[in-house]
């Protein structure tokens, strides 16, 4: 836990100087290295971090269960930690940060180096704990479990916030135009200049029995671009919408430099 | 309460590394059974050959005659040969080429200066490497002032003169050092003890620095636990684990090898309890003082080979020449061996005070300068 250099933090409406307890007993935190005492069992690691948080008698047995369980790993609890695979490691290294169910989890990387099932097991098990009423901050290098997980997202590069909002408002920062590809029965020529008339639309071209529409962003066409097509007797075989993804977002943001 | 958490899971995560475990419980006890065997004959008192003292007799009156016929009677001269020598120089070469552990010298006027009813002193010169002899010289000479000062007394008060007469009226009893002196087995068990208990400095190193290197002291940081409740915790976590396994060796060699732990086995007790103290503060202040721990780990384990062997721990120090008898006193090892020895065989209450007094000042030095880094580094 390193200090701040300058600011203030503010938890649970709280000035938070990092050493008060009664803040601390609601933050659990998922560190990216395996935080876990691989001479203890499951069952030991947990227990001794609960009881960190002053969990004790009949609570702390069910609580510790309750994380083993949520986290998979129950059938294991006799087991060293050493003796675990990397993704069983990685869970454990959640039971032991959620067994005192806080109201704030940070969790760093918990998914680096797992085989898919855990992966899985981890990203169901966040959105659990989300709906069960826990915040959560999520850091991650995959693009794609942000997207999946999170509702507000914040990008950092070198120690600095660059860009925050929803995925929808930041995907907004890096949007210029919107690309539609549709596959046609047939194409013809009158289509494709009804099409170019629409409002908002940049560009049409076709090959095969591919259209593909280029139109300024946030022109909100899409449905007079099908009226067109509809009025032709041509029928509609697929569409597809292509639009930004957070990658995208972040390397445009970022920029594609090799970091350290 | 959380203290005894911290502490109660370091007990169990130490006694589950088998390896130190191995090193800290197996290693001693096979020690103690191979040096206690290969060099017993080091303990085992052998007969006392004949010592050689110079004589310097200056005085040439009764009293030096008396003295003379009492050094050359057939029972002293089972212990000691009588060597005349002519100057304090000649006795001294001797003394110096051990050819002579000692020199009595009765110095001019002896004899008128008792017969006035004065103190005069005989003057006895020993060779500090001869310490064991010098004492037999010692004793016999003071046999013969005791028997002098009672003639004295006597022909005071009867005015009979009286030479030196021997009596055979002395009940002859053996004399057997079982259960007053060491055996090797004996000995060894009491600095094998002591130096598992110094390999402790391990624990000590390794207690804090351990948490980061297994990132735990993040965990430990960001949960609801004051920072001086770790540090006790881990603390008195070790000192349990060292402090048990001090116990388990008393145990085992007493059952095993039926090892003299003396009657005051609470002493001992508590001989171990402050000199596990000491070697957690020595391990966390050397911890503190240096940043890789696997470096200064192996700077403790080396310090305690050395420490042990000063201490005489794998040899006597007595034996093995002055240089390294000297040394033995800067040695933590010494200290307690020195306050188990004197406990189990008799020997000065004072030096076993002294002794526990020095280990208790280097354990509170260690864990004040430990603890003045911790705080220095956490700030």
């Amino acid at each position: 836990m390193q200090r701040q250099d300058k600011g203030q933090i503010i938890l649970f409406g709280k000035n938070f100087d990092g050493n008060d307890s009664s803040i601390k007993k609601d933050i659990g935190i998922v560190p990216q290295d395996l935080a876990l005492y691989l001479d203890l069992t499951c069952y030991e690691n947990v227990t001794f971090f609960a009881k960190l948080y002053g969990l004790k008698d009949g609570l702390l047995k069910s609580r510790v269960q309750e994380a083993l369980e949520f986290t998979g790993l129950w059938d294991r609890r006799k087991d060293l930690a050493k003796k675990l695979s990397g993704g069983m490691k990685r869970r454990l290294n959640i039971a032991c940060a959620i067994v005192h169910q806080p109201k704030l989890i940070i969790m760093d990387e918990p998914t680096v180096g797992i085989d898919p099932q855990s992966r899985n097991h981890i990203l169901q098990s966040v959105k659990e704990l989300n709906r069960k009423g826990s915040s959560i901050i999520y850091t991650s290098h995959y693009m794609e479990e942000v997207e999946e997980l999170c509702s507000r997202i914040a990008i950092m590069d070198h120690g600095k916030v660059i860009a925050q909002g929803t995925k929808e408002e930041l995907k907004t920062f890096v949007t210029v135009e919107e690309r539609i590809e549709i596959e046609l029965s047939s194409i013809n020529y009158t289509l494709v200049d009804n099409v170019k008339q629409v409002s908002g639309v940049k560009e049409c071209t076709f090959k095969d029995n591919k259209l593909m529409v280029v139109s300024e962003k946030n022109s909100k066409n899409l449905s007079r671009i099908i009226d067109c097509i509809a009025a032709t007797d041509v029928d509609i075989l697929s569409m597809n919408i292509e639009k930004p993804t957070l990658e995208t977002v972040f390397l445009t943001l970022t920029g594609r430099t090799l970091r350290d | 309460m959380k203290v005894l958490n911290i502490a109660y899971y370091t007990i169990l995560r130490n006694f589950r590394d088998y390896k130190t475990l191995t090193m800290m419980l197996l290693l001693p006890i096979m020690l103690i059974l191979v040096l206690g065997s290969a060099l017993g004959g080091v303990f085992t008192p052998n007969n006392i050959s004949t010592t050689t003292i110079c004589y310097l007799n200056e005085d040439k009156k009764l009293m030096s005659e008396t003295l003379e016929e009492f050094l050359r009677s057939e029972e002293i001269a089972e212990l000691i040969v009588i060597k005349s020598v002519q100057s304090r120089e000649e006795a001294f070469a001797l003394i110096k080429d051990n050819k002579a552990a000692a020199l009595i010298v009765l110095p001019v006027g002896f004899s008128e200066t008792i017969q006035k009813g004065e103190k005069v002193a005989i003057e006895i010169y020993n060779s500090k490497y001869s310490s064991f002899r010098a004492s037999i010289v010692q004793s016999i000479m003071n046999g013969f002032i005791s028997a002098a000062n009672a003639q004295l007394v006597l022909r005071q008060l009867d005015g009979i003169p009286s030479a030196y007469k021997s009596f055979d009226n002395l009940q002859e009893i053996s004399v057997t050092s079982e259960g007053n002196a060491p055996r090797s087995i004996d000995y060894y068990a009491v600095t094998m003890l002591v130096m598992t208990i110094m390999y402790g400095t391990s624990y000590g190193n390794f207690s804090l620095k351990e948490e980061k290197l297994q990132n735990t002291s993040i965990r430990l940081a960001s949960a609801p636990v004051k920072y001086l409740e770790v540090v006790l915790g881990k603390l008195l976590g070790s000192i349990v684990t060292i402090f048990m396994q001090a116990m388990l060796i008393i145990v085992f060699t007493k059952v095993a090898f039926n090892v003299n732990w003396g009657g005051n086995i609470l002493f001992i007790i508590f001989v171990c309890f402050s000199l596990t103290l000491l070697a957690v503060g020595l391990g966390m202040m050397v911890s503190n003082l240096g940043k890789n721990p696997q470096a200064t780990g192996a700077l403790l384990n080396f310090g305690v080979n050395i420490m042990t062997f000063i201490a005489g721990g794998y040899f006597p120090a007595s034996q093995m020449g002055p240089a390294i008898d000297r040394l033995g006193f800067i040695s933590p090892n010494y200290l307690a061996q020195q306050a188990m020895f004197n406990t189990i065989y008799g020997g000065s209450p004072i030096q076993t005070t002294n002794a526990m007094l020095a280990i208790w000042i280097i354990a509170a030095a260690a864990f004040i300068i430990a603890g003045s880094i911790e705080r220095r580094s956490a700030n």
